[in-house]
C-alpha cells in the first residue's frame, strides 16, 4: 500500500480570518513503514493526520491512498486517539467488535478476531471489564486493538500515548514496537515527544509551527532489540539532542508561542 | 450494626426528617393556633384518605391523572428524542428551530389551556396535550444539549472505522447520550405532574387535581392536603421508577 | 453523657422553637377580620340581583351611608364563594343553596340581608333537537360544580325522574361553560343571566328549564362571617342601610344606573333590560316578610330547611348543615 501527501496546504476560518495552518506538505508512506510526525503544538501535526484520515479536506494539494484520492475517514485507514478512545458502555471485547460491526461481519469472524486481537494486545483476561475498569495504558492498548481489528491498511495514532503516566508510556511504547515488529503493520504515529518518535519510527519528520510545515526528515535506523537500552544509548542520545536543538530553534520565545499556537489550535480544531 | 453505621443509611435519615415532619403537624394542629378548618391533624387526613380509598375514588383519580400524565408525556418523549438528536447534529435543523424552541418555551403552559379548549374540545385530547406542549420543548432541548456534547472523538472513532451517518446516530450518539436523556425525562416528569393537576381544573370529572379543587368547594382540606400527598408519592414513586431504570440500562454512566 | 443529653435538651427547644414560629407564621396566614374603620370587603360576581352594588360604588352611597367599602368584583362566582370560606372577604353575594353547602363544609356564615329571588334568570339551556328535560338523557350538560346552576340543573332532573348519572356533566365555571356551549363543545349548560344571552346566541338553542319552573328555589343574598357579624355590626347596618338607598337610587335615576349596571354586566342596555322580569328584586318589606319563619319556599328559614335536603341527597352537602343561626335578621328590621 502506498499513501502520498502532495503539496497539501490547510487553512481555516474565511478572507480576512483565514489562518494557513499547514503549507505545502510533502510525505509518503509505504506498506510497512513506521514514520513520526514531531512537532511542538500549533505545528499542526495533528491537522496532517487529520487530513489523511479523511476528517478534513485539504485547502489545496492531494491525498492518495493506493492512487484513489482520500474524500472521506474509512476503515483503511484506523485511527487511535488520545483521549476518549473508548466507548464507555461496551465492555473491552464489545469495543475491539464494533469497527466489525459496522462492517458487518459475520457473528464467527467477529468473535474469533475480537478474541485474537485483544490476545495481541495482551488483553484476553480481561475482555468482559469495562473501560472505566481499565487503566489508562490498558484503555489505549483496547484501543490499538480496536483499530486494527477492522483491518485498516494504516494505522494513524494521535499523541496516543499523551495522557499517561511516564511509567506506562515507557512500556506502551515498547508494546507498540513490539507490535509493529511482529505483525507488520504500517504505522503514522503523531507526537510531540521526539524520543518516542526515535525510538519507534525509522523515519521522523520535523515539524515548525507557523505555518505547519516539514522541515526536515531524518531515518532512524537504529539497533532497537533493546528498547530500554537504546534510551540511553550515546548515539541515540547524541542524535535526540541534535533533533531537540532543531526544533528548539523553531521556536524562539518558547513560551509566549506555545501559549498562542495552543490556543489557536484548539481554535482549529473545534472548527471542524 | 453501630448506631453510627445505621445512621449512614441514607433512606433511614430521609425517614426521620419525615417522622420530624408529621410530628410537627401534629403539634401544630393539636395547638389550634390554625383554625382547625383550614389545618386538619395527620390523623384527619389519614381518615379523609382512607374514605377516599374505601370508596374507589382515590384509586379513579390516581389512575386518570396518571393515565393523562403517560399518554401526555409518551407523546413527548416520542417527539422529542429524534427532534432533540436532529436538531444537536444538523447545524441547520439546529438553527432552524432552535430559537422558535426557545421563544415557545417560555410562554407558560397553563396560558394554552383556552386555546386547547376551543380547538380540542373538553375531553382528555386537550388535558394530554397541554402535558405534550408544557414538556416538549424542555426535553428536546436537552437532548440536543446531549447530543451537541458528545465527545468528537467518539464520533471520529466510529467514522474511521467505516460507520455513516444513521449508524453513527444509533451506535454512538444514542447510547452515549442515554444517561442525559433518562435523566431529563425524569427531571421533566416533574412538570408533567404539574401540568396534569393544572388541566384537571378545567371541566375534569375524575382527577387528583379536580378532586382537591372540589375539595375547595366544600371546605374539606383534609381532602386537599390527602390529594397533595397522593401526588407527591406518586411523583417520588414515578422518579424512583426513573432512577432504577437508569441504573439498569446505564450503568457505565452512573 | 452530659454532652449528649445536652445536645438533646438543645434539639427538644430548637424543635419548639421551629414549631411555635410555624404555627405562628400559619396562623398570621388566615386574614383576621376588619376591626375598627378598616373597609368592609364585599364580594360580587355578574348577576343582576348584585348588579345594583356597582350603582352603590359609583354614586358614592356607601359614603353616604357612612361605611368604607372595598367591593371586590369577581368573574368566577366560585372564586367568590371559596374568598369568603378562606376569610378574604367580610361579605359575599350568593345564593341560599351556596350557602349551605358552604355551612356543611364548616363554614361559619351569616344571611343578612335578600338581595333577589331568581324568577327565570337561571337556566338550563339546550341545543337544537333537545326539546325536554327526558331528551337530556346521554347528553353533555355543564355547569359550575358545586353551585347554584348545578343545583338548579340537579332539581330539573329529579322533576322528570331522571339524576345526575343519566347525563355526562362537564364542571365548567359559568362564563366558560356558556363559551363552550355556544361553541357547540356541550349539549346543554346551566348558566345564569348575563351568560344566558351568550349561550343563547347558539343557533336553534332553547331554555329547557329555569328558576321561574321552581321559585323560592334559588334566592340571592349577602351572607357574612360570623366572626365579622359580631365585632361589626353598626358597619354591616350601613351597608345594609346603603343597599336600600341604592334601590331608591335606581327607581329615581333609571337611566344613569342602568348604564352603570349593563356596563358592568357587559351586555348593552336593551339586553340587560331583558333580565328585569327574571329577577325580583325584594324591597325592605319583602325582606323582613322573607326572614320570618314559616311553611313555604317564601320564608327563608323554611326554604333553607328544604334546600338543604335536597343538597344532600345529591351530594352538594356532605354532612348535614347546622342552619340554627343562619340568619340574622336584625340588619332588615332596624333598616332604614
Amino acid at each position: 500500500m502506498h499513501l502520498s501527501v502532495q503539496g497539501v496546504s490547510k487553512s481555516f476560518g474565511k478572507g480576512r480570518d483565514s489562518k494557513l495552518v499547514l503549507d505545502d506538505i510533502n510525505l509518503e508512506i509505504n506498506s510497512g513503514e513506521f514514520v513520526a510526525l514531531v512537532g511542538s503544538s500549533g505545528s499542526g501535526k495533528s491537522t496532517v493526520m487529520r487530513l489523511i484520515a479523511g476528517l478534513e479536506q485539504p485547502s489545496s494539494g492531494t491525498i492518495h491512498m493506493d492512487d484513489r484520492p482520500v474524500r472521506g475517514p474509512g476503515p483503511d485507514r484506523g485511527m487511535v486517539f488520545q483521549k476518549y478512545s473508548l466507548y464507555p458502555w461496551l465492555s473491552a471485547a464489545d469495543n475491539v467488535a464494533f469497527g466489525m460491526r459496522l462492517q458487518g461481519r459475520n457473528k464467527r469472524d467477529v468473535k474469533e478476531r475480537t478474541a485474537y486481537y485483544l490476545e495481541v494486545v495482551g488483553l484476553q483476561d480481561s475482555a468482559s471489564r469495562f473501560p472505566r475498569q481499565l487503566s489508562g495504558g490498558m484503555q489505549q492498548r483496547v484501543a490499538i486493538a480496536r483499530a486494527l481489528a477492522a483491518d485498516p491498511k494504516v494505522m494513524l495514532l494521535d499523541e496516543p500515548f499523551g495522557a499517561l503516566d511516564l511509567q506506562i508510556r515507557e512500556s506502551m511504547q515498547e508494546f507498540l514496537y513490539q507490535l509493529w515488529e511482529r505483525s507488520g503493520l504500517t504505522a503514522l504515529l503523531i507526537t510531540h515527544d521526539l524520543e518516542e518518535a526515535l525510538l519507534m519510527a525509522q523515519k521522523v519528520h520535523i515539524m515548525a509551527p507557523r505555518p505547519g510545515r516539514i522541515v526536515r526528515t531524518v531515518a532512524a535506523t537504529l539497533d532497537r532489540s533493546n528498547l530500554s537500552a537504546l534510551r540511553m544509548e550515546r548515539s541515540f542520545l547524541e542524535l535526540r539532542e541534535d533533533l531537540a536543538g532543531c526544533l528548539r530553534g523553531l521556536d524562539q520565545e518558547p513560551a509566549a508561542l506555545a501559549a498562542r499556537s495552543l490556543a489557536s489550535t484548539t481554535g482549529s480544531s473545534s472548527s471542524g | 450494626m453501630s448506631l453510627r453505621r445505621q445512621l449512614d443509611q441514607p433512606w433511614l435519615l430521609g425517614l426521620v426528617g419525615i417522622f420530624s415532619l408529621l410530628l410537627l403537624w401534629q403539634l401544630v394542629a393539636a395547638s389550634r393556633v390554625v383554625d382547625p378548618l383550614f389545618l386538619p391533624s395527620p390523623a384527619e387526613v389519614l381518615a379523609a384518605g382512607a374514605e377516599q380509598a374505601q370508596e374507589g375514588i382515590l384509586v379513579n383519580d390516581a389512575v386518570a391523572s396518571i393515565g393523562r400524565v403517560l399518554g401526555g408525556y409518551a407523546l413527548s418523549i416520542l417527539v422529542s428524542l429524534p427532534l432533540g438528536i436532529a436538531m444537536g447534529s444538523n447545524r441547520l435543523v439546529c438553527q432552524l428551530l432552535e430559537p422558535l424552541l426557545g421563544l415557545i418555551r417560555y410562554m407558560p403552559a397553563p396560558a394554552f389551556i383556552p386555546l386547547l379548549i376551543i380547538y380540542f374540545g373538553l375531553g382528555e385530547l386537550p388535558k394530554v396535550l397541554l402535558i405534550f406542549i408544557g414538556t416538549l420543548f424542555f426535553n428536546t432541548l436537552m437532548i440536543m444539549d446531549a447530543v451537541k456534547f458528545v465527545p468528537r472523538e467518539l464520533l471520529e472513532s466510529a467514522l474511521t472505522m467505516g460507520g455513516r451517518g444513521l449508524q453513527i446516530i444509533t451506535k454512538v450518539v444514542a447510547p452515549f447520550i442515554a444517561p442525559q436523556v433518562l435523566d431529563a425525562y425524569r427531571i421533566n416528569m416533574a412538570a408533567a405532574w404539574n401540568l396534569v393537576i393544572v388541566a384537571e381544573l378545567v371541566a375534569a370529572n375524575e382527577g387528583l387535581g379536580k378532586r382537591i379543587s372540589l375539595a375547595q368547594r366544600f371546605l374539606r382540606t383534609d381532602e386537599i392536603f390527602v390529594g397533595l400527598i397522593v401526588i407527591g408519592l406518586i411523583g417520588l414513586l414515578i422518579d424512583l421508577g426513573f432512577r432504577l431504570l437508569m441504573r439498569r440500562t446505564c450503568r457505565w454512566a452512573i | 453523657m452530659t454532652n449528649s443529653s445536652a445536645k438533646k435538651r438543645n434539639r427538644a427547644l430548637s424543635l419548639l422553637l421551629l414549631a411555635t414560629l410555624s404555627g405562628g407564621l400559619l396562623a398570621s396566614c388566615q386574614q383576621p377580620p376588619q376591626e375598627g374603620n378598616a373597609p368592609v370587603r364585599i364580594g360580587y360576581s355578574a348577576w343582576p340581583g348584585w348588579f345594583p352594588w356597582k350603582v352603590s360604588e359609583e354614586k358614592g352611597l356607601f359614603e353616604q351611608a357612612g361605611v368604607p367599602v372595598t367591593l371586590q368584583w369577581f368573574d368566577g362566582y366560585l372564586d367568590s364563594i371559596n374568598a369568603l370560606n378562606a376569610g378574604q372577604l367580610d361579605c359575599n353575594s350568593q345564593t341560599l343553596g351556596d350557602t349551605i353547602s358552604s355551612v356543611a363544609g364548616g363554614a361559619d356564615l351569616r344571611v343578612v340581608l335578600t338581595n333577589d329571588n331568581s324568577t327565570g334568570n337561571d337556566q338550563v339551556i339546550a341545543a337544537e333537537g333537545i326539546s325536554s328535560v327526558a331528551d337530556l338523557q346521554g347528553k353533555s350538560v355543564a355547569a359550575e360544580e358545586g353551585t347554584v346552576d348545578h343545583y338548579l340543573l340537579l332539581l330539573g332532573l329529579k322533576q322528570a325522574g331522571l339524576s345526575a348519572d343519566d347525563i355526562t356533566f362537564v364542571p365548567l365555571e359559568t362564563g366558560a361553560a356558556a363559551a363552550a356551549f355556544a361553541a357547540a363543545q356541550v349539549d346543554a349548560v346551566g348558566v345564569f343571566a348575563p351568560f344566558t344571552t351568550q349561550a343563547l346566541k347558539r343557533s336553534g338553542s332553547t331554555t329547557l328549564f329555569s328558576s321561574a319552573d321552581f321559585p323560592g328555589a334559588i334566592s340571592d343574598h349577602l351572607v357574612c362571617r360570623a366572626e365579622f357579624v359580631e365585632k361589626n355590626p353598626e358597619q354591616l347596618q350601613n351597608v345594609v342601610n346603603a343597599w336600600f338607598a341604592t334601590l331608591a337610587e335606581i327607581k329615581a335615576q333609571p337611566e344613569s344606573s342602568l348604564a352603570i349596571m349593563a356596563e358592568r354586566a357587559g351586555v348593552s342596555e336593551a339586553e340587560y333590560s331583558e333580565y328585569d322580569a327574571g329577577t325580583t328584586i325584594f324591597s325592605l318589606e319583602d325582606n323582613r316578610q322573607a326572614f320570618q319563619p314559616g311553611d313555604t319556599m317564601q320564608s327563608l328559614p323554611f326554604a333553607a330547611a328544604q334546600i338543604s335536603d335536597f343538597l344532600q341527597e345529591v351530594g352538594l352537602a356532605e354532612t348535614p348543615p347546622d342552619l340554627t343561626n343562619l340568619f340574622d335578621s336584625r340588619f332588615v328590621e332596624a333598616a332604614k
